[in-house]
């Protein structure tokens, strides 16, 4: 657990978005990818993913289907939308943004 | 969209069990990975439920996600509403009572109306009746006409219009049109003289065709009802009797059917009552008795072969198409038929190029009569509440403003935690909107009982009671739905906008009751100032309708009708019905007219066509005195129009005018001799002697303007030329005397000729030095002892018909005066809680002016000066509206112009004085400041 960080406010979004850009999934398996790929430094609880997934699946970001996973258990798989896809662009972009001015200014000092 | 119309409702019982199976999906996943990753499956279970955290926290989590949808958030909101309305009961009471009194004087305004427009007939398919209605660029000529009120007409106007027909006219479309599934005709007799049940009175009779009731698919509540066989030329006198008629003269009796009644001397046999639903076919004419067509000749006194010709037009033709015939070929087919009609009849009824044709009109909104002079009142009404419940709004958003102000403390800290503005704005909204049905749904209560105690006033107040009678339909709770929620919205939006305009950082600081830190401060006096001058410009413009109305009643009660209306008794008999004919009848009036004399406590008795001010009018039409009568090429093409004048004529019996109290100018009253002229011209062969005449001095100086007096002259003779008519031998006058109102308050004093009365009904005027109504007892004694057959009818007083005459005037201007008080009282109200709001806020400043000396008129007028501020903004405003409204009111009023200066200074000088007496309670309070408590709030 130490080195796990908690996530900014919004920043989930982004990485939820990202992380469904591949391929649909169900909940658990992007809270498993995220944390894969981050290499276990984020770690999503299900507290913050489910209202998470359903906030972006309300705004239309995200749509979401009932379908059989392994074992034939029935699972919510959620994937991007069109508008989602351009929600992940103009987030990526702020990020950026956003991630080289804090560089810059860290860099200053 | 159901999908988001769902997701707008919130969260659903399918969602939660989604969210629950999901959640329980991601539980077991990690079980199994812990699992995989070795551990024994409680350890697994254990650890992932650890891991896994609160599962209710992430489901509340899920439904306020789902939830902060409108519903969701609109229940919160009235929740919260409901606890701040709570807190403050007396804020709530005051402002649901307002509101309720506003919303409750609309919704009974707006259910009489709506009653009176919307009224259905009470027949079966009222959309489908329909009737016929000529048409034409100008209109009919050289005919007889009658038209009992059913259809709105016109004959001058720029389209000609009206719905009277000939019978042959009838017969013709109903033996040679196949377009109509049913057809039948109708007309009102007036009078009828009924005998055979109890003492002889009058009643009012109606004549229809066989298929009438057919038509219309009104059935019978006994008995049956009148069909074709019962109006053959040879078939038995039957009669049925209206619900209402039947209940109050036969007791509702079942005995009733197959009596016989005897009406005008016929015996009748009753045959059926109408249903009880089917009062009337129009407002205003409302029938007690109905009769078949065939049986005019035998009961009409004075019925005519001609009567039954195609130049006289007098009843009104409904149908029903059949399924398949298209309205416009029907017209065009009936329309053909109507032009032949008029053709064949041997002298221009319509001029050339006129293009007489017929519309079927839906007979819904064309028989609409009486209701024009039953809504326009109505009108002027609603146009008093709805100011009155602008006021109120106004007062209410007053109240909230205020409130707003105790409220922005917490409004700051819902800011601070995150609240959007908007969130808030609905909040306030939604409070304001739950005041406000509320307001509406005892306003209800207030409309239904304002509505009945309306409906009671006019119904003790004339002599027809309305037959249209309010009721809650889905209009008039639309109507209060709807208003109730423009209301909330209208008097909330201010107070929200303004409310949520906080200043965050210098409220959270601020202390209770001191000086706060809002930016909307200065604009919410501007706001609370504004809204009070409004109220003023509103009462301004209610009083003021109010006022001319008020003005209108007392000039025409003040009003010299040139005739002495007190202690006059007045009847009406009508011996043709009681068998008498001719001369009998002129000898039977100047006998009674001997017997009524003679009884005490009549000082003197006279008797006439009509009486004065009782509505109906007769006039003529004649060659302008001093010109050559027209010759008949004249008159055929035309010309002698240009020479046409006319004229009032009243038929009147010896001793009118010394009775009347109506003063001679010139020239002598009517002699026995007179009236013996005056009959001997009545009939078909006129002798060559002149009828004298009486005439008013409008007649004098209009005809024989430097004749003075025009005694013996000679006016209206006609040549044998002329067309349709014999010689005739004109009029000589006698007698000049003082003009006198005919026939209404209203009408301008026109030209007029008395006559000799020969023949006909006739009303007896008595003047009495006692109570004229103690007299009737006698009068009906005598009268019986004349002719047991001979019914006394309208026996009324003079001061009573006039009474009549101005009955919706005094309606209108007891209810507008009411309005406008209360339109007075609310804004007055919303000025003392501005005025209040505005001295606690001041209390440190005042307090400390005080320290430093200010006197009490100093303190005063640093309440006033505002004060007057808003009442005199409030007025000129005000002055100005009323200016542009009241413009609507000028048909209703009477010696009085709608911008009447002195009527609009009265009422400013009204307000201005009530308003600074509203303003006295705070400027007291603020002179009571006691420095050293104002200063301690520090």
């Amino acid at each position: 657990m130490g080195n796990q960080i908690d996530l900014l406010q919004g920043t989930l979004d982004l990485l939820i978005l990202k992380t469904l850009a591949l391929e649909p999934m169900h909940g658990w398996g992007i809270a498993q990818r995220i944390q894969q790929i981050s290499e276990d430094v984020l770690q999503v609880g299900q507290g913050s993913l489910y209202p998470a997934l359903h906030r972006l699946e309300q705004r239309g970001w995200i749509s979401a289907e009932w379908n059989t996973s392994d074992n034939n258990r029935r699972a919510k798989f959620y994937s991007l939308t069109r508008t989602g896809r351009g929600q992940l662009e103009r987030e990526l972009g702020e990020w950026a943004k956003l991630s080289a001015a804090i560089a810059m200014v860290l860099q200053q000092s | 969209m159901l999908r988001r119309l769902r997701e707008m409702l919130g969260w659903t019982g399918k969602q939660e069990n989604d969210a629950a199976d999901e959640l329980k999906f991601h539980l077991e996943k990690e079980i199994e990975q812990n699992i995989a990753a070795g551990m024994k499956p409680e350890e697994a279970r254990r650890r992932a439920l650890i891991a896994f955290g609160g599962v209710d926290q992430t489901r509340e989590a899920l439904r306020e996600v789902h939830g902060s949808r409108i519903l969701e958030s609109l229940r919160q909101d009235v929740r919260y509403g409901w606890r701040m309305l709570r807190k403050t009961p007396g804020f709530t009471a005051v402002a649901v009572l307002t509101l309720a009194l506003g919303i409750g004087a609309n919704t009974a305004i707006f259910s009489l109306i709506d009653a009176v427009i919307f009224r259905s007939m009470p027949i079966a398919d009222p959309q489908s009746l329909l009737v016929l209605e000529w048409q034409a660029h100008k209109g009919p000529g050289n005919l007889s006409y009658r038209n009992f009120g059913d259809c709105d007409e016109s004959h001058d106007s720029a389209n000609p219009h009206g719905c009277s027909f000939s019978l042959p006219f009838f017969r013709q479309v109903q033996s040679q049109s196949s377009a109509f599934s049913h057809l039948a005709a109708y007309t009102a007799i007036g009078q009828l003289d009924m005998s055979g049940n109890g003492p002889a009175r009058m009643v009012k009779g109606e004549f229809v065709t066989g298929d009438y009731f057919q038509t219309l698919g009104v059935g019978a509540h006994l008995g049956r009802l009148i069909n074709a066989a019962d109006d053959g030329a040879s078939a038995q006198p039957v009669a049925v009797l209206n619900y209402g008629f039947w209940q109050t003269e036969f007791g509702g009796s079942e005995s009733a059917i197959g009596k016989t009644i005897r009406l005008n001397g016929v015996p009748f046999q009753i045959i059926g009552v109408t249903d009880p639903r089917f009062d009337a076919l129009t407002l205003s004419n409302k029938y007690d008795v109905i009769f078949p067509m065939a049986q005019r000749p035998g009961v009409l006194p004075n019925w005519k072969p001609r009567d039954d010709q195609a130049d006289h037009w007098w009843l009104l033709i409904i149908g029903r198409l059949k399924p398949d015939v298209p309205v416009t070929q029907a017209e065009a087919g009936v329309g053909l038929m109507f032009r032949n009609n008029v053709g064949s009849v041997g002298k221009p009824l319509f001029k050339p190029d006129s293009d007489p044709r017929i519309k079927l009109a839906q007979a819904s909104q064309v028989l609409g009569g009486g209701q024009k002079q039953a809504l326009q009142p109505l009108y002027v009404l609603m146009l008093c509440v709805g100011a009155v419940l602008l006021i109120a709004c106004a007062n209410v958003a007053g109240l909230l403003l205020a409130r707003s102000a105790v409220r922005e403390r917490e409004i700051a800290v819902r800011l601070a935690m995150g609240a959007k503005r908007s969130r808030i704005v609905l909040q306030f909204l939604t409070e304001s909107v739950m005041l406000a049905l509320a307001g509406g749904v005892l306003g209800l209560l207030v409309a239904i009982w304002g509505a009945r105690a309306l409906m009671a006033m006019v119904a003790s107040g004339t002599p027809n009671p309305p037959i249209f009678s309010p009721q809650l339909d889905w209009r008039v709770l639309g109507f209060t739905a709807g208003i109730s929620l423009l209301t909330g919205i209208l008097f909330g939006l201010a107070p929200a906008l303004r409310g949520s305009d906080v200043s965050l950082t210098a409220s959270l600081k601020s202390v209770e009751g001191g000086n706060s830190g809002v930016r909307g401060r200065q604009h919410r006096l501007t706001a609370g100032g504004a809204l009070v001058a409004v109220q003023m410009a509103l009462a301004i413009v209610v009083l003021v309708t109010a006022g001319l109305l008020v003005r209108t009643l007392s000039n025409l009660k003040s009003l010299n009708p040139g005739f002495d209306a007190q202690n006059v008794l007045l009847f009406g008999v009508d011996p043709r019905l009681a068998g008498y004919k001719g001369a009998q009848i002129d000898q039977l009036y100047v006998q009674l007219q001997e017997k009524f004399s003679a009884i005490p406590g009549v000082t003197s008795a006279t008797y006439s066509w009509i009486p004065f001010l009782a509505g109906g009018l007769w006039t003529t039409g004649f060659h302008r005195p001093g010109t050559p009568p027209p010759t008949k090429q004249e008159a055929e093409s035309g010309a002698a129009e240009k020479n046409e004048v006319d004229s009032d004529v009243f038929p009147v019996g010896p001793k009118f005018f010394s009775t009347w109290g109506i003063p001679f100018h010139a020239g002598r009253d009517f002699t026995s001799a007179d009236f013996a002229v005056a009959a001997g011209n009545e009939g078909d062969k006129p002798s060559s002697n002149p009828t004298p005449v009486i005439v008013n001095q409008e007649f004098a100086r209009k005809y024989f303007p430097g004749v003075n007096p025009p005694l013996g002259k000679i006016f209206g003779e006609l040549e044998p030329t002329g067309i349709g008519d014999a010689k005739a031998p004109g009029y000589v006058i006698v007698g000049v005397v003082a003009d006198a109102k005919y026939n209404s308050l209203r009408r301008e004093i026109k030209p007029a000729f008395y006559q000799p009365i020969i023949g006909g009904q006739a009303f007896f005027e008595l003047r009495t030095g006692t109570d004229p109504m103690s007299l009737v007892p006698t009068i009906k004694n005598l009268v019986n002892q004349q002719s047991q057959d001979l019914a006394v009818f309208r026996i009324s007083t003079e001061t009573e018909a006039i009474e009549r005459q101005v009955f919706t005037e005094k309606m209108t201007a007891r209810l507008s005066s009411l309005f406008g008080l209360l339109a007075l009282l609310l804004a007055c109200l919303g000025l003392y809680g501005l005025l209040s709001y505005e001295v606690t806020r001041r209390t440190r400043e005042i307090g400390i002016r005080m320290a430093v000396g200010a006197r009490q008129h100093n303190v005063i007028r640093l309440v006033l000066a505002k004060a007057v501020g808003l009442i005199v903004a409030g007025a000129i405003v005000g002055i100005g509206a009323a200016l542009l409204v009241t413009r609507f009111l000028s048909s209703f009023l009477y010696g009085v112009n709608a911008g009447d200066p002195l009527t609009l200074a009265a009422v400013a000088g009204l307000l201005i004085g009530v308003a600074l007496a509203a303003c006295y309670l705070p400027a007291r309070r603020a002179t009571r400041v006691d420095p050293l408590v104002a200063l301690r709030y520090e």
